[in-house]
């Protein structure tokens, strides 16, 4: 069972959405630095998803490799960077990565369910 | 910033076919569709002030643009500064994955009951070695500790001596 969420370029399942990560490039200079950056909203602190169509579409995301599953992120990951990141979907999030929790932003309005 | 945003290598090879009016207007273009100054001016060869370019968006006429324009990177890219409505970079840990939670917290129950002169080949001396096994796995992947013995339901301190082992 998928949500459904109605944004302004159109209507995405929860399947739809990814987050966006990549190596944090202080990491290296910094070992107690956090290993991931994300992108998060000025009023939360979760990982914010993005609907994937619109990422594909966007310049600055055009080297975004799409990772499928969690040995393919493992391998994806020390290659990335802010201008070649890599999108997981929320599920692959969640397993991966242990994170349950994002922002969807507030012009996603929950309206429905779809089984 | 460590890798300030670049105008895209065709949209810079097309300016330099351009003639310096038509380049201009472009330009304005360009900044008009939210590319910044300093991105613009640090994309072309070789690189132009920033002041420069905004005396030529200034005194460029609005032209229409035949050939797109290309969309410029998030805000959150091209500042330091975060912006008040454009999402923010964050620097991010992750967690422990929900299906190593139960597994770390069985072999925290075992471990417990592991010591020195337990037999190496005993099942709880086998749980202990996994735990680390799974632990420095976890750290490796940039899991805070905390988090980890979170999960396996022991003290920091417990975790932190586990993994300096």
């Amino acid at each position: 069972m998928s949500r459904l969420y109605k944004t302004k370029s159109g209507t995405y399942k929860d399947t739809e959405l990814v987050v966006v990560v990549w190596k944090n490039p202080k990491k290296s200079k910094r070992p107690q630095s956090r290993s991931l950056e994300t992108m998060s909203a000025p009023n939360s602190s979760y990982p914010m998803a993005f609907p994937l169509v619109s990422l594909k579409d966007h310049y600055a995301w055009k080297s975004a490799k799409h990772v499928k599953s969690s040995e393919d992120f493992d391998l994806s990951i020390e290659d990335s960077s802010r201008e070649a990141p890599v999108m997981l979907d929320l599920q692959l999030a969640g397993y991966a990565l242990g994170w349950n929790d994002f922002y969807i932003p507030e012009e996603y309005t929950e309206f429905g369910l779809n089984t | 910033m460590l890798n300030p945003p670049k105008l895209p290598i065709e949209e810079v090879v097309f300016l330099s076919t351009l003639t310096r009016s038509e380049m201009e207007s472009r330009l304005r273009g360009l900044w008009k569709a939210g590319w910044s100054l300093g991105v613009i001016g640090s994309s072309l060869s070789p690189a132009v002030p920033k002041t420069t370019i905004h005396f030529w968006v200034r005194r460029a006429p609005d032209v229409k643009q035949l050939r797109a324009l290309p969309l410029p990177p998030p805000k959150s890219l091209t500042t330091s500064v975060p912006t008040k409505h454009a999402p923010r970079l964050r620097s991010v840990s992750p967690g422990v994955p929900p299906e190593l939670k139960t597994r770390l917290r069985e072999l925290s129950a075992l471990s417990k009951r592991y010591r020195a002169k337990t037999s190496p080949t005993s099942p709880l001396a086998q749980a202990n070695s996994e735990l680390t096994q799974i632990a420095r796995q976890l750290k490796n992947r940039g899991v805070p500790t905390a988090a980890i013995a979170e999960a396996a339901g022991v003290t920091y301190r417990a975790m932190a001596r586990r993994l300096s082992q």
